[in-house]
């Protein structure tokens, strides 16, 4: 007679081994945390079923472990796609990613300040170096000032800091609902001004790119006062002062969250500021100090190199903020409570 | 918020003393006389979460550790989950007293089909 051990250890270790592979249904940190007990659990679970109700017990015991399985994995896989844990750990991603091209955008509005200066100056020649903007043809003059796209790194900064802000601010903000809901609008209002720039630029690319120069008034210009003329207008209008005014709409945001302390944030407002400050002075006319002299240029130093200089300060400061992660008080907040 | 029943469960079984995973299942299934079985996906997945809430701990010390396997782990239940056990407890009170006062008791079927047959 064969030892009674032998087979029901056999069936019990095969049992625990088909087990074990079964495991890979859960998530990898759920395995890590409890698939070591489980196996264990279902080891002594199939000795017990099998000693009382030999193959028939196993097998019924198989059934219920499999539709436990089976709900339990499919839940903890529901849990990790939708839960926080992944979304926080994601979040921490964007914010980083955000910094950093916050960062790199300082860094290039600084770098395309001075090039732009260098150039005026005598470095290289720009289309309209050493005159004026005309000014029934300002459209061109939003291309050639790229700067513009350098925002984006700003855009990400500061959309690194609505992310953060979502995971931080309801809690920073105790019970001041009106502090949220303020909060809440000037996001929106500064998401929907920047979208339509965003937009605004996109059609002057493409009609740039299909149309040319579109020139307003004069023989063989856009008529004044008619719809095309109207909607250049707006677009300009977007351009130049949609852009910045959303971007600081969503600075306010960020305030509004408690994001920062006063303190902290006035770099990062002074250089939001700059941004319809140059705006102002590059498209006001431009008085006669202003216009390009002698080299060293310093008129214009002052016009082109200094605000995005502060700008791209101030990028960089948000980037720095984003990565180093500086005023994050998450501790045992959300972060912790969410795992 | 209700408890789910294996969460209950599980902390009833650790009410009285520290228990591993397989010794709360066992605990469980013997004071259901058979009725509640949990399988290890249910009873780890509601161990995470009572971990995480802080309702129970894992022990520091181990029952008697020369007889046990010492890679086992005991959970504790700790005074937060006593309290969620306890406040969870009330709660089916209160729903049994409303079903007895509506006639829902399990000691008052007069009006059964048995009932009313006899």
């Amino acid at each position: 007679m064969a030892p009674p051990h032998e087979p029901h250890g056999r069936v019990v270790s095969g049992s625990e081994r088909l087990y074990r592979a079964l495991l890979a249904a859960y998530p990898k940190e759920f395995r890590w945390a409890y698939g070591r007990e489980m196996a264990q659990v279902f080891r002594s679970m199939c000795r017990e079923e099998f000693v009382s109700g030999g193959s028939g017990g196993l097998v019924r015991l198989w059934v219920r472990t499999l539709l436990d399985l089976l709900a339990t994995a499919l839940a903890e896989r529901a849990k990790q796609a939708l839960g926080i844990s992944t979304l926080v750990r994601s979040s921490s991603k964007l914010v980083r990613w955000s910094g950093l091209a916050a960062a790199a955008g300082g860094v290039l509005l600084i770098a395309y300040g001075v090039l732009y200066w260098g150039n005026l100056a005598g470095w290289g020649r720009l289309p309209d170096s050493g005159s004026p903007p005309p000014e029934d043809a300002l459209l061109p003059i939003f291309m050639q000032d790229v700067s513009y796209l350098l925002f984006l790194g700003g855009l990400a900064g500061l959309f690194g800091l609505l992310e953060r802000a979502r995971r931080t601010g309801p809690r920073q903000a105790g019970s001041a609902s009106s502090r949220l809901g303020l909060a809440y609008c000037s996001a929106v209002a500064g998401l929907v001004l920047i979208g339509l720039a965003t937009a605004a630029m996109v059609a002057n690319v493409l009609q740039l790119s299909t149309v040319g120069i579109v020139v307003i008034g004069g023989p063989g210009g856009v008529p004044r006062g008619s719809f095309v003329d109207m909607a250049l207008g707006i677009a300009a209008w977007l351009m130049v002062w949609g852009l910045p005014l959303g971007i600081v709409l969503l600075g306010v945001a960020v305030l509004r969250w408690g994001l920062f302390g006063r303190w902290s944030a006035l770099p990062l407002a002074v250089g939001l500021l700059m941004s319809p400050l140059l705006n102002l002075i590059l498209f006001l006319p431009l008085p006669d100090v202003l216009v390009v002299t002698d080299w060293p240029d310093w008129p214009d130093f002052y016009v082109y190199v200094v605000p995005n200089a502060i700008i791209g300060t101030s990028w960089v400061l948000l980037g720095w903020v984003l990565l180093s992660g500086r005023g994050e008080r998450l501790g045992s907040g959300v972060e912790g409570a969410s795992l | 918020m209700p408890l789910t029943p294996a969460v209950l469960e599980i902390l009833l079984a650790l009410a009285e003393e520290d228990l591993h995973g397989y010794a709360i299942m066992r605990e469980v299934e013997r004071r259901t006389g058979g009725e509640t079985r949990l399988g290890p996906g249910t009873l780890y997945r509601s161990v995470g979460q009572l971990l995480q809430r802080g309702w129970i701990r894992e022990a520091d010390e181990r029952p008697d550790p020369k007889l046990d396997d010492e890679r086992r782990r005991y959970y504790r239940l700790t005074d937060l989950g006593r309290r969620a056990a306890t406040a969870e407890v009330e709660r089916l009170e209160g729903l049994v007293r409303t079903a007895h006062r509506k006639g829902l008791s399990p000691a008052k079927r007069p009006r059964t089909a048995q009932g009313e047959a006899s």
